[in-house]
This record gives C-alpha cells, structure tokens and sequence, in this order.
C-alpha cells in the first residue's frame, strides 16, 4: 500500500516536472506573416526598382528573360509539399536545387512538410483553419470540386495574366507545346497552377505488355503481335514446359486483380472505361465489340492460359510468381517490373530476360490504336499560389525559374561538375548516382527533386538514365507506338456534375468490376451480356457520359 | 431543492470534486466539437467552414438510401458483425476459462503471453498472411488435400469470406481480449472455491455456479459494447482481404464509402454515412442496456 | 489440502493443455515469420511464399534500413514520454470518473452515463477538434498529443464495472472511520480493483504506443514525432508504387517488403518487454489473496 502511494507520487512527480518541461509552447514557426510586416513594397514599386537590373546576354541565355534578383529586401513564404525523403533530408531547404535558387531569386522559402501519408488531411486542415501557406504543391485535378472549385475557394489565385506579364519562360511552353494551354487552363480560361509537365513519350509511357523473352526464345516463338498469336504464345507456355524443369507448373498469363487484365480490350479499339472517339466520349463496357473481348478472355480463362487465381491476386503474390519461373507474362510497369526485376534476378538467373511487347491488335500489320499513356498535365506536383500569399507577382517570378534553361538543368540534373557532367551535350549523372544502388534516391536527392514531381518540365535525359535498364527503354519504345487521340485529356466536369458522376460511376465501377470478372471465370453466361449492358444504363451510364461529353465540348474549345 | 443540492453536495463533496475534471474534459473536447456532426447536412466548403458551409438537409443520406447497393451493403455488414459476436465473442471467455483451469502458473503465464501476440501485428501483415494461407497452394488448402480433399480458392468464393474474416479475427485477437475476464476471474475470491470444495462440488460445478457468475457483469457489459459497434466494420481488414469477385458478401458500408471517397473526397458524404451507422449502434446499445437491465443488475444505466 | 482429480478431469487437463499448446503454436507463428523474415534476404522473400522456420538467407539490410534514420532513436524517446506523462493522465482522469459514476447514489448518474456514453457515437469530427486544439494553442506541443484523447469511455466503462463490484460494506465501514472518498478511492477500492487497473493500464498505454494519428495531425516539428509516426513513414516510401515516373519504389532492391517486418519488429519489441511487468498482476495465481484485506 505504501508502495502505491509512493509509486503514484513519483509519478505526480515526474508528471509535473515534465509538463514544465515541455509545456511552453515551441516558437511558432510559422512566422511567414510577421516578414511581410517589414516590407512595404508595393508590387509596382518593385516592379519599377527591377527594370533596371541585370539585363545582359548571359543572364538572358541561363534565365530566358527573367529578371534576378527578384526582389531587392529578402522575403519569405511558406511552401506545404510533401518531404518524399525524408531519411535523407530534413528540409526542402537542404537541397541544393532550392539553396542556389534563393541565391538567384533573393526569395527565402520556409517548407511546411506533412507527415507522409498525411498529405491531404493536413492540407484539408490548413484549408479549414484558414491557415493557407503562400505556395502549395497538391494535386488540384483530385480537389473535389475540380480546378474552378480551387479558384472560386480562394485557394489557388488565377494567374494567366500574370504568367503573361511576368513568367517569360513558363510562356514559353506554350508556343513550343500549344496543347498544354489547354490542359492547365480551366473550360473559362483561367490558370490556377505551375505544373509538372512531361513531353516525351519515354515519360508519358510506362506500362505495357511484359513477356518472358528467354521463354520464347526457349520455344522458338516470336514476339507476339495479334491477339491469336498471343494466344498461340501462352499455349505453348502452357503446354512445352518453358522453364525446362520437366512440369507444367508454368502459369502463362498473370495478373493483380483485373485491372491488369484489362489491357488486351485496346485492342479491339476500346477500353472497358471512358475513351474518345472522333470528338465523342465512350464507353467501352457498352460497346457491343467489347463483348468479342469479353469472350476471348473467357475462352483463355477456360484453358488455363490466365492465371485462375488473378482475381485475388494481390502484389505480394503476384512478384513471387513473377520471379519464380511460373508466370510467364503479365501487363507492368517499365520500372518497376522490368527494371526491378531484371536488376533483381541479375545474379540469381542469368537468364531471365523481360521484354515489352508492342500493343496486340485484331489483324497483322494493323496500329495498336489504344495504350497506355498519361497527358502532358498529369496533374499532381502542381505549384499552387493561394489565396493568402501577399507577393503574388514576386511568386510568379520565382516559379518561373523553373522553367528557365538554367532552372530547367537545376531542377532535372543538379549541379554541373557535381551530380552531372556535359558529355558532347548529354547531360550524364555521376556514377554514385546513376551506378549506385539507391543512388539517385541517396544521392540525387541532394542535389534536386527530380525523383519525384513538382513544378518543372521532367527532363527526357533525365527520365532515360532513370529508367537504367536497356530492356526498360526498349520496352516504352514499343508500347508508344500506338494510334493518338482516344485517352481522355483532364476535362472538369462542373461541381455539380462531378458530384453526379461520381455517384454514378462508384456503383458502375463496383458492378462491372463484378460482372467482367464473374464473365471472365465462366460463372455467368455469356448471353447475360446483353442484361449486363441494361442494367448499366439502368445505372445512368449514359447520363455519365453526357456529362463528360459536356466537359470534352468546353476543353476543346478552351 | 437548494437544500436536496446542498446535502447531495456535503455526503458527496470529493465525488463531486473528482467528478469535474472528468466531465470537463467530456464538454470540452467532445461536446464543444459536436457542431461537426452538422456536416453531414452541409455541402462543406472548406474555406468556409463547418458553421458557414450551406445546408443541403438530407440529401446525402438520400443519395446513399438510394444507392443500388444499399441493402447489400447494410446485409453483409451486419452479417459479419454479427456472425463475429457469435463467434467472436465468446472465444475469448472460453480461453480465459480454459487459461484459469491450467494448474502450472509457468504455462498459464506463456499461452497468456504468446497468445496476445497477433494483435500486434499490423493487419496489413495480417491479410498479407491470411491471403497467403488460403491460396490455392496455401497451408488451409494443402491440408486439406492431405487429407484427400479438393482444394478450395477461398478468396474467389463469396460464401467463404465471412467466415475467413471472423475466424482470422479470432486469431487475431482473441488472446488480446481474454486479458480483460482474466482479469475479472483474478477477482473472484479463493474462499468461496474453498468453501464449493467443502460443498463436494466439482471443477466443472466450479465454473458453472462459481467462476461465471463470478465474471458475469464484466461479460455483460462488453457484450453490450459491442452491441453497440454491429454496424461498423472496420475498412481497413475488408479492403485488404476482398477483390471484386466476393463484393457479393464482402463488400460493406465503409468499403464502398472508401471507394467512393477515392473518386472523390467528400468529407459530407462520408460524414453522413457515418452519422447514420452511429444513430443505429446507438440505437442497439440502448436497446440492450434496456434488456440487460431488465434481467441482470449490470448495465450501463 | 490436495483433492484427487476424477478421471474426467485428467482427460480434460490433457486435452485442454494440448489445445493450449495450439493456440501458442498459432498465435505466436506471426510473430515468429516476421522475426525471421525480417532477417532474410529481401530477394527470397520476395520469391518464396512458404512458411519459414528460419530466417531465409541471413540479412539484416532491413534493419540497417530504418536505423540510418536519424530519427528512429528521437522517436523511441518521444514516445516513452507521451506514454508515460499520457498514460499517467489517463489513469487518474478514468480513475476519479470511474469512481464517481460508480455511486449509485450519485445525482444526475443515469444523465451523466447517457451523456458520456453518447460521446462514443457521435463526435464532431477532425476539423472542429484541430480547430480548438489550435485555438487553445496546443498546436505543436505535448499537450496535443495527450489532451484530446485523455479519457477513453470504454475503459471508463470497464474500470466502473470493476469498482461496482466491490461490495458495499468496504466504503460505508471506511465512512464511519471517518474516511473521506479520496482516501476510500486510493487506500480501498484501487487495491481491490488491481487487476483490472492493470488491464486499464495496459490498455492506454499500448494505445499511445500505437499511435501516431493525433501527431500527425497536431505537431509540426519533427522533433516531437513518435516512434509509430517515423516507421510509419519509412513503410510507406519504401513502398508506394511510384506511379508517376512509372516505377514502383522497390527500385534496384525489394527492400521494401523486409522493411515492412523490420519495422513491426522494432515498434513492438519495446511494449512486449513491459508486457510481463503487468502480467502478474491480472493473471491469477501469482498475486493470489495478498491485497485482499
């Protein structure tokens, strides 16, 4: 009993104690707004101050017309992105990338970075308490409500105007990119974001068909190039023992969960979800060819040419069949199935070699006319200048670097001489990045932020050293070639719209994800497809569509 | 009246006074929130608030009335929870029962500790085995063929995923829960055993007429408790565990509102949602703190 | 004195100890394949699904992994405070109210019970909390981390239960000696009710081992981050499918699964080890009778 008393006494104690401790409050540290007490600049009167500074050839070449330092008193603002490394770096402000760039600019940027995983909680909270950072880097395609949403919420600022008055280089983009207008402006016109923008087709492309080349070559096949000879293909996968260990344990075609399935419909010209067709949404699952698709699948699903297992595949499972000599093709990533696994299985077989394969289609000699690909504006690593910033124009400036030649290689390379060396105009990273396991996460990242988004236009060289591996660039090599023009660009439905739609299209997805899935497996007939088909428009398919019809109409004419 | 308060106060002044920090604490951090729940009638614009938000009344909870899938979803929750109760709820009474009739104090003491260890395991690791376990050359089924039966793809079909899912949770948790009535059991006085010893009564009398009854209101009251949560499944296990191919039984209320809530972040929709799971667990929780009171003298009021 | 068992009962000791020995058999495999897996070489794990018995391939890659993180160690010492000073908090606040509501006597019991047990369905949310821990500036301070969650009304309602049960005579006789309610609460019906106060114990303080959510949200400094918040993190990216440069984070190693294992391994080692510390005092059989006065 005297025990307890003197047990809880010391811990009263300790409590007491410790609660003096830590209970003055830590400094705040968001103190961005008490600097822009100090500086009383006007916006013109800076903009009058900087006409006459450093405006020579030089200059002209690294910044493409932009005028530096951009202010003549140091300013800060706050800037909320994600720490995507943060066993490497404490801050933002320890890259290089952002210490030369405040060097350059005269702009101090302090980085509010939220836990990972906590990305949009935290933004949400920081929106709701009115607590907005001047610059956030969020994905505003996924903000509900849409980019319209984002400016009518005063979170993000509209900015075309001043993108025309003051980002020379961001401009630029427009002329050598006319599409790009487009995709980041809203259907009224306006621009809210400084986006992260890819143009070539090595970073717009990375998924495709994966085939075990020393397979094939094992049985004497070619690379398959229509839908029959695929299925030619995974028979003999099937049937001649590939792998040479005398069983037919081989699994042919492998998959996590459908979606990894769903590839092979392209070539009927569609895909089981919106597409675009001579100006016009479609829907693929609707589409009466797509039922051909469904029965081809159902067919290789009979004959054990699919995994029987894919529906609950998860990815766990699905890698150790992939690198286990029984799966002998699946639908991937060019990293991170190709790279990773041929990297991985280096020392272990020697002879495991995967390929990409180009998109199958119905008749030899034929396009693919649909694969995979992303759009110049995907949407995440936007910059965002919000409602609360009191330097909107110095902003403007300042993201504008980016952009800029010299930004352009800070941003993508680093620093020359020390993360990249010029060779005959190949920018090269340095062996302890490019060389080095984890080297472009462990070392890279000092330099730049290129492994990851944000706002600047990814380098190609950039994205091919990346990619490392021979067989990885090959592989997008063959999956871009296919038709243009039918993956949907980032159209916005209206608010309200998009409420509907997305209603809509959570009950569709959860039923057609059941139903293809029971077609595929031969639980349900075939001829059902037709009640499959009306019960879809029972569920407003055809409403969905007009919606995104609409929103097409208005991106296009923007 | 200011008399009755007065005496109230001076027989019960320290329960008085170690009652306010408590009831402080509940006003301030729970009912000073409380103008939250409002967001489910809203159309919640952050920038405006909760309180500034405009009103749109029921129409979230219409919407999701009126979801083709609403009474699957409401069918296959309770469904598993209820199955869990039944299956679920007693498992840990009946391995504490079973932890108390081991004589060695050494071996009650390791099955006591070993068996809690799951429940610190990240589900995430959790489903990861579970999935793994019952694969077509997973364990479950290669007993099986060991015993000359057909292999059976549990995940595929939807008639076996309430019960992978209640018995995993079982697995689980059941060693962490038993600590509770372990706890109540340690209560139980040795003399009235020693006097049921003198009685002639046996072990298993024991247990009947001594060591439930004995723990009777501990296990009422968390029988009520979790009455009280019949309508939320967790979503967290559901989504790891399912695959469109079992929606049928697997798909529950919050997996479908975390699907949707992909689409399209909604905090109104979900909100409402939830509002409406609670009103009903609430519901169920005064319905049986009412039956519990009738019959028994425990209950929460 | 010793009673012979019947021979039902020997049957039933061997077949309930067998089945016991199930149950470790089950409940501790998890465990055991996470150890050994977390031990093993990254690549064989990622090939090989099959029950392991040994590590296979001896590595500790995964380890080295999480501890290069400066972090890791702040986090440890982050933690132990908040579940010491929390847990402390919570068992004092549960304490009094448990007591409290256990009086039948009490005025307003049945509306402060309903009230209380309302607050378990219906909160208003993430937003209007964060609002007024910002408000009352807490933001960014222990206070955030062990505040807003200081009561949980399911040990509240268990602990209250536990004190029902002690028979009334022991508070009333203490009364007529003069004793007043503190001295009933600490000196009486706490020592009678140690097993469960164990339990409770238990209870918060694995909860504030766990927890990561409410730092995530409230603290801005990174310094203050708990353990669970700094694994947490280094899981999700060494894991996340990279989509956007279409590469998945595994790179050129798959560290990422041995990882998820090597963090389980160091965020529960700890709680295990204080684990037997409180067993004794709800396992019956070892604390038999000496509080009992």
């Amino acid at each position: 009993m005297k025990k307890l008393i003197k047990t809880t006494s010391v811990l009263l104690v300790i409590f007491l104690l410790a609660s003096l401790f830590y209970g003055c409050s830590k400094n705040d540290n968001v103190t961005s707004k008490s600097n822009s007490d100090e500086s009383t600049t006007k916006q013109e009167a800076s903009s009058t101050q900087q006409s006459n500074t450093n405006t020579n050839d030089s200059d002209k070449k690294l910044f493409g017309g932009l005028k530096l330092p951009i202010v003549d008193k140091p300013i800060t603002l706050t800037y909320f992105v994600p720490n995507s490394y943060p066993t490497v770096l404490k801050t933002y402000n320890d890259i290089k990338m952002y210490q030369i760039q405040e060097k350059d600019t005269g702009i101090h940027i302090e980085f509010i970075h939220p836990p990972a995983g906590q990305e949009t909680d935290q933004l949400n909270l920081l929106i709701a308490s009115n607590d907005l950072p001047d610059i956030i880097e969020t994905n505003p395609l996924t903000y509900p409500g849409g980019p319209e949403k984002l400016l009518q919420d005063n979170v993000a600022v509209e900015i075309q105007d001043l993108i025309d008055k003051y980002a020379p280089n961001f401009k630029n983009l427009f002329v050598r990119y006319p599409e790009v207008k487009k995709q980041i402006s809203t259907d009224a016109g306006k621009m809210y974001c400084f986006p992260w923008l890819n143009f070539y087709d090595v970073q717009l492309v990375y998924m495709g068909h994966i085939i075990r080349e020393d397979w094939l070559n094992n049985l004497s096949l070619e690379m398959p190039q229509t839908i029959d000879d695929w299925y030619n293909i995974l028979t003999a996968f099937k049937e001649r023992d590939p792998n040479g260990n005398g069983e037919k344990d081989e699994i042919p075609y492998i998959a996590i969960k459908y979606e990894r399935l769903d590839p092979f419909c392209y070539a009927w010209g569609l895909t089981s979800d919106f597409y675009v067709e001579n100006g016009n949404i479609k829907y693929g699952a609707i589409e009466p060819r797509f039922k051909d698709y469904l029965s081809t699948m159902r067919k290789w699903y009979s004959e054990g040419l699919i995994d029987p297992d894919y529906a609950s595949t998860d990815s766990k499972q699905f890698d150790s069949k992939a690198t286990s000599n029984i799966g002998g093709a699946f639908y991937g990533y060019s990293g991170g199935q190709i790279r990773t696994y041929m990297t991985l299985m280096e020392q272990n077989d020697p002879n495991y070699k995967l390929a990409g394969t180009r998109y199958p289609v119905l008749e030899r000699g034929q396009k693919p006319p649909i694969g995979h690909r992303i759009n110049m504006f995907y949407g995440g690593g936007s910059a965002l200048i919000t409602g609360s910033n009191k330097y909107v124009k110095e902003t403007v400036h300042w993201l504008d670097y980016n952009y800029s030649p010299k930004g352009h290689m800070l941003c993508n390379y680093g620093i020359e001489g020390e993360s990249y060396v010029m060779d005959n105009g190949y920018p090269r990273y340095t062996d302890n990045i490019a060389k080095t396991p984890n080297g472009f996460i462990d070392e890279l990242t000092k330099y730049t932020r290129f492994v990851g988004n944000g706002p600047w236009e990814n380098g190609k060289e950039a994205q091919i050293q990346y990619m490392a591996h021979p067989a990885s660039i090959q592989a997008i090599e063959n999956w871009s070639q296919t038709e243009k023009g039918h993956i949907l660009p980032p159209i916005t439905p209206t608010q309200e719209d998009s409420l509907r739609l997305n209603s809509i299209m959570n009950e569709i997805n959860t039923y057609k994800s059941e139903m293809l899935n029971k077609f595929i497996m031969g639980q349900e007939p075939l001829d059902k497809y037709d009640d499959f088909v009306s019960t879809l428009r029972k569920m407003n398919i055809e409403k969905a569509i007009k919606i995104q019809q609409s929103a097409l109409d208005r991106y296009n004419k923007r | 009246m200011i008399a009755f308060l007065k005496k109230q106060w001076s027989k019960n002044k320290y329960v008085y006074i170690m009652l306010i920090p408590v009831l402080l604490y509940y006003v301030l951090f729970c009912y000073v929130p409380m103008y939250g729940v409002t967001i489910a009638f809203k159309n919640f614009i952050p920038l405006k608030g909760i309180l500034k938000s405009p009103w749109i009344g029921f129409q979230h909870f219409k919407s999701f009335f009126e979801s083709y899938y609403f009474w699957r979803l409401i069918r296959n929750t309770l469904a598993i929870n209820i199955y869990s109760l039944v299956i679920g709820f007693p498992a840990p009474i009946i391995l504490a029962l079973l932890l108390n009739e081991v004589r060695n104090t050494h071996y009650k003491r390791i099955v006591q500790t070993v068996s809690y260890l799951p429940h610190f395991v990240s589900i995430v690791i959790i489903s990861g085995m579970i999935l793994q376990f019952t694969s077509r050359n997973g364990l479950v089924n290669q007993s099986l063929s060991l015993f000359g039966l057909e292999k059976i793809p549990f995940m595929l079909r939807p008639e076996w995923f309430r019960t992978v899912f209640v018995f995993s949770g079982v697995w689980q948790n059941a060693g962490w829960n038993s600590i509770i009535y372990l706890a109540a059991l340690s209560n139980i006085s040795e003399e009235i055993y020693e006097a049921s010893k003198i009685d002639g009564a046996n072990r298993w009398r024991q247990v009947i007429y001594i060591t439930i009854p004995g723990i009777s209101s501990t296990i009422i009251i968390l029988l009520i408790l979790n009455i009280g949560s019949l309508m939320s499944v967790g979503f967290e296990k559901v989504i790891l565990l399912y695959n469109p191919s079992i929606y049928e039984t697997a798909d529950v209320i919050s997996s479908f509102v975390y699907r949707k809530g992909i689409l399209e972040a909604n905090f109104s929709y979900s909100a409402a949602v939830g509002l409406f799971n609670s009103i009903i667990n609430f519901v169920l929780l005064m319905s049986s703190n009412y039956m519990s009171r009738k019959v028994s003298e425990t209950s929460l009021w | 004195m010793k009673v012979k068992r019947t021979t039902g009962e020997i049957i039933f000791d061997i077949v309930n100890n067998i089945f016991l020995l199930f149950v470790i058999v089950i409940t501790v495999y998890p465990f055991l394949y996470i150890l050994f897996a977390s031990l093993s070489d990254p690549l064989k794990i990622l090939q090989d699904e099959k029950i392991l018995f040994l590590p296979n391939g001896f590595n500790i890659a995964a380890y080295k992994a999480v501890f290069k993180n400066p972090n890791v160690i702040l986090g440890f010492r982050n933690t132990l405070i908040y579940v010491v000073l929390g847990t402390t908090l919570n068992m004092i606040l549960t304490m009094f109210g448990a007591y409290a509501l256990s009086k039948k006597d009490l005025y307003g019991l049945k509306i402060f019970m309903v009230l209380i047990a309302f607050t378990m369905f219906f909160s208003g949310g993430l937003i209007p909390t964060y609002l007024l821990v910002k408000k009352i500036h807490f933001i960014d301070t222990i206070w955030a981390i062990i505040i807003p969650n200081a009561i949980s009304t399911w040990n509240l309602i268990i602990m209250r239960t536990s004190f029902q049960s002690v028979p009334e005579s022991i508070p009333e006789s203490a009364k007529i000696d003069g004793a007043n309610d503190l001295i009933i609460l600490f000196k009486l019906v706490i020592p009678i009710s140690i097993p469960v106060i164990a339990v409770i114990v238990l209870y918060y303080a694995v909860a504030h081992w766990n927890s990561w959510f409410n730092a995530s949200i409230y603290l801005r400094d990174r310094n203050l981050y708990p353990i669970q918040l700094i694994l947490r993190e280094i899981l999700i990216l060494n894991n996340t499918d990279n989509m956007m440069m279409g590469t998945s984070a595994l790179d050129t190693q798959p560290i990422g699964e041995t990882i998820k294992y090597s963090t389980t391994i160091i965020a529960t080692i700890p709680i295990l080890t204080i684990y037997p510390f409180l067993q004794r005092y709800f396992v019956k059989g070892v604390m038999i009778g000496s509080l009992k006065e």
